[in-house]
């Protein structure tokens, strides 16, 4: 894998597809063996609103987010023990056994994606299913969506879904303005 | 001065003894709440996801503060060589022991791995990381003193004074990367920015200045004071209404620039504050007892009634706790995801402290106190204006 | 760690309780030692058994344990998804809470004093009990009934069990679900149709919410914008996630859909719209439908609907004239007592523009052809009829009409019924009315009840029987019709992890404690094994068994073919043989022979219509209590709409009564909310257990079964879920 050309993974999320049927993270929590701790534990959710407006005039949408595997990574920066860090593919990980659980990496996330997690004695987030794409699977998120919101790909590769689809939409990142260079992107 | 005629006269008072035995009595609430915590794990916090850092964080900050800036205000005397204070500095010093000790106890029950940081600080640093230099630094910061207080106790203050600068340069740094663990996080404005860091020398050097005033009240309690402590007492008393003035200035302009234009994050959590769930906080404690009262009482009186002082010391050290509670806790309550349960309908997170936590905390305070009574029984803390080494041997021997 | 996170936790809460400190969430009851860690994954392949569609995943397992259960991309009905309720299904074979081994009643009904028996005890036991009531009956073996639901692919053997039993009275979920819509498309289409989800540019939804009730594979193809500039209408009195997808959400009255659809076919035919070559050549009755439909003008509609004239006859424009347009036929269809008649005019309206038989439209199912499951049959002397023969017009022998049927058996009419045999079916919380259920398990001497998990029937029960956990188990190939048919199978990932059973060997053991007219004990008629049972079924296949164990499902790449019937290959199953605008069979038996909208009766002055419908975290009454799912919704509340709320001075999370028009009430808090209309209220399902065997929903929330008034529409005998008119107040 060393002399392999370094991937760029990224997820390219269409919330207009989203009817908020909780599959991405009940999978995650699977995939990963994660032990339901409280209301705190989850890697992955889906924002909404609620219900905006006033009868009959009404609207709701949805927007399905998790860790955004920043290329400017605030927990790595703020880490007294590196226990988070960067893979050569960009993937944010925590090394479970680094962490001393200071918490400040939740307090420099913007995005509010980690989580004291007890079964690891550590903090946890998104780890993009690094076990399974390096296998050629996507990550639970992306395979049990039964209207496929998010496509996950290599953004280093320009034949990838994920190129296409940003070279072909209209596309945000999630706060621009903190400027952490997110790796998840949504089709505007 | 015979240092058992000493203990009688201070610690074996009734007063002394209520001190005691309400500092034990604090101590054992916290091993109650560390033992529950030892038991259940964090399920027994009050802190979350949304607001990890709570009234453990905010304390420990309290305690540091409070540590720098006696360290602060004894470094007058022993490293800048103003004469007249020299006669805080080893009650000083020891009390800057005592509070950044209990500071540490105190987070030691809130970060998850304590143990586990004191390795991979040394194995794995950060550079990049402000906690890694707080930590590292506080460390650094704890030897300098503790051997400038070994060599105080010696009556060596040519040496006391080179680590007295030590001291004074690690915990100065620390300290404000304190501040920086909070002002480097983009993602919270109303923390984010150069004003944390420099807030924290400021407020550091008005604790210190208060507790000072508050070690000298209950060191000369049942008797009269020297004239030459009684001089540095009302040096002391007009320095901490300067501060007070100073950090009263820093907080309005705070204030002012976190609502003016109601800047996005800043602005909340300052409202927060100011009209929010932390208004009584905020306004009773951090503002009224912690800063408008102490100036108002020495400002009124001219720093000449040391009673005074000492009220507007007591009064300024309840507030800044609150202080330092307000400032971890606000900067919280903004969401970074506006739609999580916990938000309420005024758009804030919550959080109030749990027993436990609560627990935790009187306890580090009891901890504190029980320290520094036992120090007055070990070692004398006076220092005299022709300091005697074999008093201090003596005083050695006394344990 | 070795202790497990329930005691981990009891401790917790005996601890903390003194500092006044107490979790409220309850851990996931997964033991330490039940997390399956990193190793090695190996694949099994099984079908998902949480709710209808039957999806097929790869199920990991790593070390033993069960990992995951991930979407088997290939199997095409669900198009390679798993929905929260399969992702969380893999937990259940270490629920905590599940049923372990035989289980008889000690206390009172309801008590939950239980004792452990050994499979042989708890079936002798229920012989001894069953033959008594048959010989107290004078051998009437129709005083046993049965109950059972689908969805275990084992459902044939409980079937057989009855029938060698000899009783007619088998109750089955439809007359609670669709058997109304299949009445009413069968007597227009002479069958029950699949819509081209995938193909259809226009689609009409009519309170069949897909995004919440999902159906494979409709709901994917409808949300995943694989058809570009295609339009979703919807109806429905709640703005649900299906609303926040729609392209028009209109929150009609309910009850008045069959106005909606008569108002599209007046302007429809009435401006020439329809498929005039289609309705020549394929249907009959066209001429008295369009005499019949002038009546029912956009104008009229707009007083019964509320919704405006000008959207109704945009819609029908639009309709009839976007090719691959259709009026979805939905599922769930027990609303009102003019059921079915809704349902044939949303049929004719498909019917008239030509939307059956064509890419995008209506298209009959077809299925992959198994051998069937035939056993010796057993022959009685003075064979009784079911219960409620006579009290509905096309009665099903098999499903049943559960209310219609449940009256009968309150009142003894014609006979008396003394015992019941209940396969999977949570009768207390989902039949309607809970009060007239417990009325029958009154005049009960014996329940016997097959679960996996204490329901709320169980814990009322006499005698409970553990089946074994769908993920535990190997049960035959089942055939799923629809445009894209296969075959699904279901077999072990992992061994039983305590003394539970299968169906087959359930009714096996059962069925040797019972004897024929002969003497002969029933076990005699059960031979083989479920596995060679399975082999049999998919022999005419070849190579069907090893891609059934290899993946899951079979299928040989069919689909329907469209074009068949227009082309005449294939031909209606209509006494017409064409598609019936005028039903002379419903003519002959005294229904309206086309749908006459009779007005639906209002709620009165500070009464709200009682809404049912659907979510995509649980399933019925089953899954609320799986810890995934419970986190997702741990309690369900009652929706009512803001304006009224505030007239009532209701707030959300209020604790309120909802009492019905019989005095049966509920508790439950109030989720004030601008997406319901103000003259409803609705609440999901699955909540308000009685049940203290499922402690994450025992007392959370409230039944729908509790308010439900008992009324059925007596064409199909389909239960009416929106007849219910509730008064709320605050508690």
């Amino acid at each position: 894998m060393a002399n392999e050309k370094k991937k760029r993974w990224v997820m390219v999320i269409d919330p207009s597809r989203c009817i908020d049927c909780k599959a991405c993270d009940v999978a995650c929590k699977r995939e990963n063996s994660l032990v339901l701790e409280g209301r705190d534990s989850y890697r992955n959710w889906i924002s909404s609103k609620g219900i905006e407006g006033t009868y009959p005039r009404l609207k709701q949408k949805f927007e399905p987010s998790q860790c955004q595997h920043c290329s400017n990574t605030p927990c790595e920066h703020v880490c007294p023990t590196r226990a988070t860090y960067k893979t050569r593919d960009g993937i944010v990980r925590v090394d479970y056994k680094r962490c001393i659980l200071c918490k400040t990496c939740i307090t420099a996330c913007p995005y509010d994606a980690r989580f004291e997690q007890h079964q690891f004695k550590a903090i946890d987030k998104c780890t993009f299913c690094e076990h399974r794409i390096y296998e050629g699977k996507l990550p639970a998120c992306v395979d049990t969506c039964p209207t496929k919101v998010r496509v996950f790909g290599d953004l280093n590769d320009p034949q990838s879904e994920v190129s296409k689809l940003l070279a072909a939409r209209h596309w945000r990142v999630l706060k621009p303005e903190v400027g952490t260079r997110p790796n998840l992107y949504y089709i505007a | 001065m015979n240092h058992t005629a000493f203990k009688e006269r201070i610690v074996f008072t009734p007063g002394g003894k209520l001190w005691g035995v309400l500092a034990g009595f604090l101590l054992i609430l916290g091993l109650v709440g560390l033992f529950n915590y030892l038991i259940h794990g964090v399920e027994v916090y009050n802190v979350h996801r949304q607001v990890p850092w709570g009234i453990q964080i905010s304390t420990y900050v309290f305690f540091v503060v409070s540590s720098t800036g006696l360290c602060l205000v004894s470094s007058l005397g022993h490293v800048f060589g103003i004469k007249s204070f020299e006669v805080i500095g080893k009650r000083a010093i020891a009390m800057a022991i005592f509070t950044i000790l209990a500071g540490f106890a105190v987070i030691a029950t809130e970060i998850g791995h304590p143990l586990r940081m004191l390795v991979y600080n040394i194995i794995s640093p950060n550079l990049h990381a402000a906690i890694w230099w707080m930590g590292t630094l506080y460390g650094i910061y704890l030897v300098c003193i503790l051997i400038e207080f070994w060599f105080m106790m010696r009556g060596d203050h040519r040496f006391a004074g080179y680590l007295g600068l030590a001291g004074f340069i690690a915990g100065v740094a620390a300290h404000s990367n304190l501040g920086a663990v909070f002002g480097f996080l983009d993602a919270r404005p109303w923390w984010h920015g150069p004003f944390l860091p420099i807030y924290f020398i400021l407020s550091a050097a008005v604790t210190g200045c208060a507790i000072v005033l508050l070690l000298f009240a209950h060191r000369y309690y049942r008797e009269k004071m020297p004239r030459n402590v009684e001089e540095t007492m009302h040096a002391i008393g007009k320095l901490f209404c300067l501060l007070l003035g100073i950090l009263i200035f820093f907080e309005i302009w705070k204030v002012l620039t976190s609502i003016y234009g109601a800047p996005p994050g800043k602005y909340e959590a300052m409202m927060a504050l100011v009209a929010g769930p932390l208004s009584t906080s905020f306004w009773l404690f951090e503002v009224l007892l912690g800063m408008l009262i102490p100036f108002a009482l020495i400002l009124f009186t001219k720093a000449r009634s040391f009673s005074i002082n000492v009220l507007a010391a007591a009064s300024a050290i309840v507030g800044i706790f609150f202080m330092r509670y307000n400032l971890v806790v606000a900067g919280q309550l903004v969401p970074m995801r506006p739609d999580v349960h916990r938000v309420g309908p005024d758009g804030l997170l919550s959080y109030f402290p749990s027993p436990t936590e609560i627990g935790i905390v009187l306890g580090g305070i009891g901890l504190c106190l029980l320290m520094y009574i036992a120090a007055n029984l070990l070692f004398n803390l006076d220092d005299e204006e022709h300091p005697s080494e074999v008093e201090s041997l003596q005083t050695n021997s006394c344990s | 760690m070795s202790v497990s996170r329930r005691t981990f936790l009891k401790g917790t809460v005996a601890g903390v309780a003194g500092l006044g400190v107490v979790p409220v969430f309850r851990h996931i009851a997964l033991t330490q030692d039940k997390i399956p860690g990193d190793g090695p994954v190996r694949y099994v392949n099984s079908s998902c058994a949480i709710c209808t569609n039957k999806c097929v995943f790869r199920g990991q397992v790593v070390n033993g344990v069960i990992r995951r259960l991930e979407p088997e991309p290939d199997f095409p009905k669900s198009r390679g998804m798993m929905c929260a309720r399969g992702n969380a299904g893999a937990t259940t074979p270490y629920d905590p809470d599940r049923l372990k081994f035989p289980l008889i009643r000690t206390g009172k009904r309801g008590e939950g004093k239980w004792k452990k028996v050994s499979w042989d005890e708890a079936f002798a036991y229920i012989a001894e009990k069953t033959n008594t009531l048959v010989k107290e009956e004078g051998g009437n073996r129709a005083t046993i009934a049965f109950a059972s639901s689908e969805g275990t692919y084992q459902e044939h053997y409980w079937n057989q069990f009855r029938e060698v039993f000899g009783s007619p009275n088998s109750l089955r979920h439809p007359t609670l679900c669709l058997s109304s819509n299949i009445r009413g498309f069968q007597s227009v289409f002479g069958t029950y149709p699949n819509a081209d989800v995938a193909n259809s540019r226009y689609i009409i939804l009519a309170g069949a919410d897909r995004a919440e009730a999902f159906m494979t594979p409709d709901t994917i193809d409808m949300f995943n914008k694989s058809m570009p500039g295609r339009k979703l209408i919807y109806l429905d009195p709640r703005f649900t996630k299906t609303a926040a997808k729609a392209d028009k959400w209109f929150p009609i009255k309910p009850g008045t859909d069959m106005a909606f659809a008569l108002a599209m076919l007046n302007v429809i035919i009435g401006e020439n719209l329809y498929d005039k070559a289609f309705v020549r050549e394929h249907c009959t009755g066209f001429e008295e439908l369009a005499a019949h439909v002038t009546q029912y003008t956009p104008e009229w509609a707009q007083g019964e609907t509320g919704i405006e004239a000008s959207e109704i006859r945009t819609v029908a424009r639009e309709f009839a004239q976007t090719p691959g347009a259709v009026f979805y036929p939905g599922r769930r269809s027990s609303w009102l007592r003019d059921d079915v008649q809704t349902r044939r005019a949303i049929a004719m309206v498909n019917a008239v523009t030509g939307s059956f038989d064509r890419p995008g439209g209506l298209i009959p199912n077809i299925s992959i052809p198994m051998k069937g499951y035939f056993y010796e049959p057993a022959w009685y002397s003075n064979p009784r009829p079911r219960l409620e023969e006579e009290d509905v017009m096309f009665l099903n022998p098999r499903d049943g009409s559960w209310i219609a049927w449940r009256d009968r058996a309150i009142k003894g009419d014609p006979y008396r019924i003394r015992g019941m045999f209940i396969n999977k079916q949570n009768v207390i919380d989902s039949v309607p009315d809970r009060n007239k259920t417990f009325e029958l398990f009154d005049k009960l001497d014996l329940i016997v009840t097959i679960d996996t998990m204490m329901s709320d029937t169980a814990w009322y029960s006499d005698v409970v029987l553990p089946e074994s956990n769908y993920l535990e188990r190997f049960d035959p190939p089942y055939g799923l019709g629809g445009i894209e048919p296969v075959i699904v199978l279901r077999q072990p990932l992992i061994a039983p992890m305590y003394d539970t059973r299968p169906c087959f060997d359930i009714v096996k053991g059962l069925a040797a404690h019972f004897e024929d007219e002969d003497g002969d004990t029933l076990d005699t008629y059960f031979s083989g094994t479920v596995e060679e049972h399975a082999e049999m079924f998919v022999s005419g296949l070849p190579g069907a068994m090893e891609m059934l164990r290899e993946k899951g499902f079979y299928t040989d790449g069919r689909s329907a073919v469209m074009g068949e019937y227009r082309s005449g290959k294939k031909t209606v199953a209509t006494p017409s043989k064409k598609i019936e605008l005028y039903s002379e069979d419903f003519a002959g038996r005294g229904l309206d022979p086309m749908p006459v909208y009779r007005r639906p009766e209002e709620p009165g002055k500070g009464q709200f219509r009682f809404l049912v419908g659907r979510h995509a975290i649980h399933t019925h009454s089953m899954t609320a209590a799986f810890p995934e799912l419970n986190w997702h919704m741990p309690e369900n509340s009652l929706w009512i709409n803001a304006a009224k709320a505030r007239e009532m001075g209701i707030r959300s999370g209020d604790l309120v009564v909802a009492q019905n028009r019989s005095g049966a009430e509920v508790r439950i808090k109030a989720q004030v909310t601008e997406g319901i209309r103000p003259d409803c209220v609705y609440f999901a399902h699955g909540f308000g257990s009685l049940s203290q065997g499922k402690p994450l929903v025992y007392g959370k929330g409230a039944t729908q079964a509790a308010i439900l008034e008992s009324h059925f529409e007596p064409v199909s005998g389909n239960a009416c879920m929106h007849e219910t008119f509730v008064e709320i107040r605050k508690a």
